[in-house]
Order: C-alpha cells, then structure tokens, then sequence
C-alpha cells in the first residue's frame, strides 16, 4: 500500500504550481519568517498551522504583495508557473494577482469597499482585468454566488457589506475571490471569526468548491481541527520556520517534533478531563 | 451547598420602539466546586445573562440568590460584600488592569479593599502565595500588564480574582484570545483551583468543544433561551436538542 501512496505523491508533486525555497522575510531588520521551503502541487490543499506570532501571515503576506503590507524580502525564491515572485513589476502583479492567485482573508467585510454595493465592487474587479461584458458578466457574478451557495442572490448584489452577517460577507468574499477562477488560492483563517457552526458549512463549502473547480490552496489557520479536516498536507511553523510538513494522515497520526505533538494534545476533546478523572 | 441560584430571570432590551428579548426566563443553580459552562454562538445572551449576575444590569424579572441572599442592584454600601463573594475574569485581560501600573498595584487594591489586609508585607505574601498557584513567577506581578503575554497576562488576572477566596468565578470568553496551547493551560488551571480551592465557577464559551472538556455541567443557550441544561457527559452522549446535535456535528476534531 505505502509504495503506491509514495508514487501517487510523487506524481502529484512533479506539476509544480508555487515553489517556496529558502524564504526569508520580516520588517526592517527583524526576520520573521526564517528559512521556509515548501511546494505546493496542483490542485492540493496545503495548510500552515502555528500559533500566533510564528510568521504564518507574515509568508502569506510575503506572498502576495510585500510592498504593500511593509515587508522586507532578505533572501529566498518564490516560483510561480515560472515567474518569480518578488521580481514582478507592479503592473505584472495587478494582472497576475486576481486572476491567477486570489486570496481571502479572516474579515472578509473590511477588505471590501464599506459602503459600496457589491455590484459595483465586483464590476470593478472584472473591469479592471479587461473581462467586463455587458451581458454575460452580471450571470458570470451570480453563478459564482450561486457556488458559494448564497441565496437571495440579487438583494446581496445590491447590499453594502455592512448590511450583511459575518457568514454571508465571508461567502461573498470567497465568491469574489473564485470570480475569475484563480490558479492558486490563498486563505489567511478563513473561518476564525466565525461562529462554530458557521464555519463548518464554510469549511465544508471550501471543501467542495476545491473539489469542482481542481485549483491549489494554501490554507494558514490556528485550528488544527480545520486543517485536518481540509488540507492534504500540513506543515507546521514555530517561530519562523517550517518544523515539520507530511501528508495529513501521517502527520495526525505519528507526530515527529514535539512541538507538533504538544499542539495536538492541546486541542480540546469532548469530555477529555471526565475521561481523565475516570481511569485516575 | 449552593452558591448561585437563578430564577426565572428575564431581561429585554429597548431601543427606538423594537423589543429585543436577550434573556427568556433562565433558571439554575451552582454548587461549590462546581464549573458550569455556558455555550452558545455570538448574540445568543450568554454575555447578557453574566452581567445579570454580576450586577452590573439588572434584570427585568426573576431573582438571583448569592449565598442563599437575594441579589440586588450594586451600589456603594453593598458592592465590598458582593465583589468579595463574587469575581470576574474577562477575555481581554491586559484590558481588566491599569496600562499605567503594575499590576501588584491592582491586585494589592483588591486585597485592601476587599480582604481588607494593609500591610503591605503581608499583601506581597499573599500576591507571592497565588502567582504561585496559576504558575507564575511572584516577580511577574511588579510589570506592567503591557509587558507580559496575553497567556501570563491572564493568570495574573485569575490571581487577582481568587486572591480574595471568592465563592463564585465568573469567566466571560477568558480563552478566547490565546492560542491552544495557553489555553489548554488556562483550562487545566481553571479546573485545579475550582477543585482545589471549592470556588463555583460560571465558565462562558462559544467553544462547545472546550466546556465539554472543562465543564462539570452545562447550558446550551440559543437566542436568549436555554435550550438544553444538564450533566456535560450526558449531553455529550445524548444531546436532546436538535440544536445541540448541530453544535457538536460543527465540532472538527484532528
């Protein structure tokens, strides 16, 4: 069984879609992210865990668009499809992100416009990369809401985001980031503020919009119980480096690096202590 | 013996003519030792209910019995007695202390006003004696609450709230804001002194997963109704309600 599950990776990992090698990064002379290396294949879903502080949305952030969020690129590559990452012109980088990697982010309704409609924010990114159609572009929109299974389709459209929930923002957000179905998907905790039971119909949705659409993503969340449920594999960051990265099973299963195994024995289980008591 | 009763309480909330029933007629009761978490989504009145308790809103029907004593508003001459039977801890602890001053300064006005101990040795022991206790070193306490962690930062105000032997803990999302593994320990340190030093403890959480694992009983609450009360093991294994059903299917264990 394992030799057949080693050459199913194998095979899996020779499409390569981003190549993270070496990375280091931080803000001004502080390395925050120090020495990460991963790939991520096509359409494979890699979750970065870790605790607050440990650099995970300082990668992300790396990723998308260092200058903006202020941080600095010591050393390292970041190969995307062959194009390196931090050597992009600014206007590389408008077309590439958006179309080909698009992102979604803890709150969803403060990186929309607040008082604009949804339309006319989600005409705007059509536009601004020359897909904008008259006709064909408003069915465009409302078949991507419809992925994301929101109802009530034309009221949300004309809605500004702070007339909706947290949940339904969340929905559009991710919406707006499949709009022009994007090679790569980049989600920072996605779910984080979200109620429980909200954020396992968005986790479930994910899930199966991942499984529609074939693309990759790279899922940063602190919640172990979402990656496992969500990610193919996952790597494990502690102050700035990747400490441990395997494929999920094997990872939940048999933990290498005790930081790794700690987290896990952290997450709380129904009725742990009772049991605890019990053989006491 | 029962530290808190609460009967039938109701609380409603006004504003410009619409009428937002935050609490519906909530009754139980809590005995010394004892942990009982209250868990619902955001919006659901589990913050609500705790300020009922605590005094700081009073509620519109229903009593709350403290000891065997019927709660009434806080105001000057009856608040010493209530805060020294009654703490609270809150999600954001750094916020609960003075930016400006130690937070030994804190815990000393505490044990002045409500211990009513002056001496300022015996006051350090005392601060020394508990910061042992949630796990801290006795020199943490002479910081500022800004130059802490959150996690350190919250031990120090679960130091503060059970330095003056209160018979009731109320814990409002105290978890919230630190990472799984502080707040495992917090859970585990919450327990031990619950135990140990024979405190009732209301513990609020939107983490049904984390008062399964902490909590003695508990309270399902939904849109200002408790919609399911009992032993933790029980609702565990049989949960009655289709709401609870749905809260714990929402649950994603690794």
């Amino acid at each position: 069984m394992l030799p057949v599950i080693c050459w199913m990776w194998r095979d899996k990992m020779s499409d390569r879609l981003l190549e993270v090698t070496d990375l280091k990064a931080g803000y001004e002379d502080q390395v925050i992210v120090d020495g990460v290396s991963f790939e991520l294949a096509e359409n494979e879903v890699l979750g970065i865990v870790g605790e607050s502080g440990c650099g995970k949305s300082t990668l992300l952030k790396a990723l998308i668009n260092p200058k903006e969020y202020g941080v600095r690129i010591f050393d390292g590559q970041a190969v995307f499809q062959g194009r390196d990452l931090f050597g992009l012109s600014d206007r590389e980088r408008k077309e590439l992100y958006g179309k080909d990697i698009s992102m979604v982010f803890q709150n969803s309704s403060s990186s929309f416009h607040p008082i604009r409609t949804y339309k006319k924010q989600f005409t705007e990114t059509l536009k601004s990369h020359a897909l904008w159609d008259r006709e064909s572009s408003i069915k465009q929109i409302m078949k991507t809401l419809e992925r994301v299974n929101l109802k009530d389709r034309e009221r949300i459209l004309e809605s500004c985001p702070y007339e909706l929930s947290g949940g339904m923002n969340q929905r559009v957000g991710i919406a707006m980031a499949i709009l022009l179905n994007p090679k790569l998907f980049l989600a920072d905790e996605p779910t984080s503020a979200l109620d429980v039971t909200v954020q396992k119909q968005i986790v479930e949705e994910l899930l199966e919009l991942h499984h529609k659409m074939k693309n990759s993503m790279i899922l940063i969340t602190h919640n172990m119980g979402v990656a496992a449920r969500m990610c193919d594999r996952i790597a494990v960051m502690y102050e700035g480096k990747i400490v441990e990265c395997e494929q999920t099973q094997i990872l939940l299963k048999n933990p290498v690096h005790p930081y790794t195994r700690e987290l896990l024995a952290a997450v709380p289980r129904l009725g742990r202590w009772q049991k605890l008591e019990e053989s006491e | 013996m029962t530290v808190l009763e609460v009967k039938n309480i109701t609380r409603t909330y006004r504003k410009n003519g619409i009428v937002i029933p935050a609490l519906k007629d909530i009754s139980f009761s809590l005995e010394k030792g004892e942990i009982l978490g209250i868990v619902g989504e955001s919006g659901c009145g589990k913050s609500t209910l705790l300020k009922q308790i605590a005094g700081v809103e009073t509620p519109d029907a229903g009593e709350i019995y403290l000891n065997g004593a019927k709660l009434k508003p806080v105001c000057r001459k009856n608040r010493k007695e209530r805060y020294r039977q009654m703490q609270m801890v809150f999600q954001n602890a750094a916020e609960s202390f003075n930016p400006r001053r130690r937070m030994a300064a804190s815990m000393r006005e505490n044990l002045k006003f409500l211990s009513g101990i002056s001496d300022k040795k015996e006051q350090m022991r005392i601060i020394g004696f508990y910061m042992d206790k949630v796990g801290l070193k006795e020199e943490l306490a002479l910081r500022h609450p800004g130059e802490v962690s959150g996690g350190q930062c919250q031990r120090a105000a679960i130091a503060r709230a059970v330095m003056t032997n209160p018979d009731l803990l109320l814990c409002d999302e105290i978890t919230s804001a630190l990472d799984v593994i502080v707040q495992d320990r917090i859970a585990k340190l919450i327990r031990g002194l619950a135990k140990e030093l024979d405190i009732a403890v209301v513990f609020v959480s939107h983490d049904i997963a984390l008062v399964g694992s902490l909590c003695d009983r508990m309270i399902v609450m939904l849109d200002g109704e408790c919609v399911e009360q009992g032993e933790t093991g029980q609702i565990l294994a049989a949960p009655q309600c289709n709401y609870t059903k749905l809260l714990l299917d929402s649950v994603l264990e690794p």
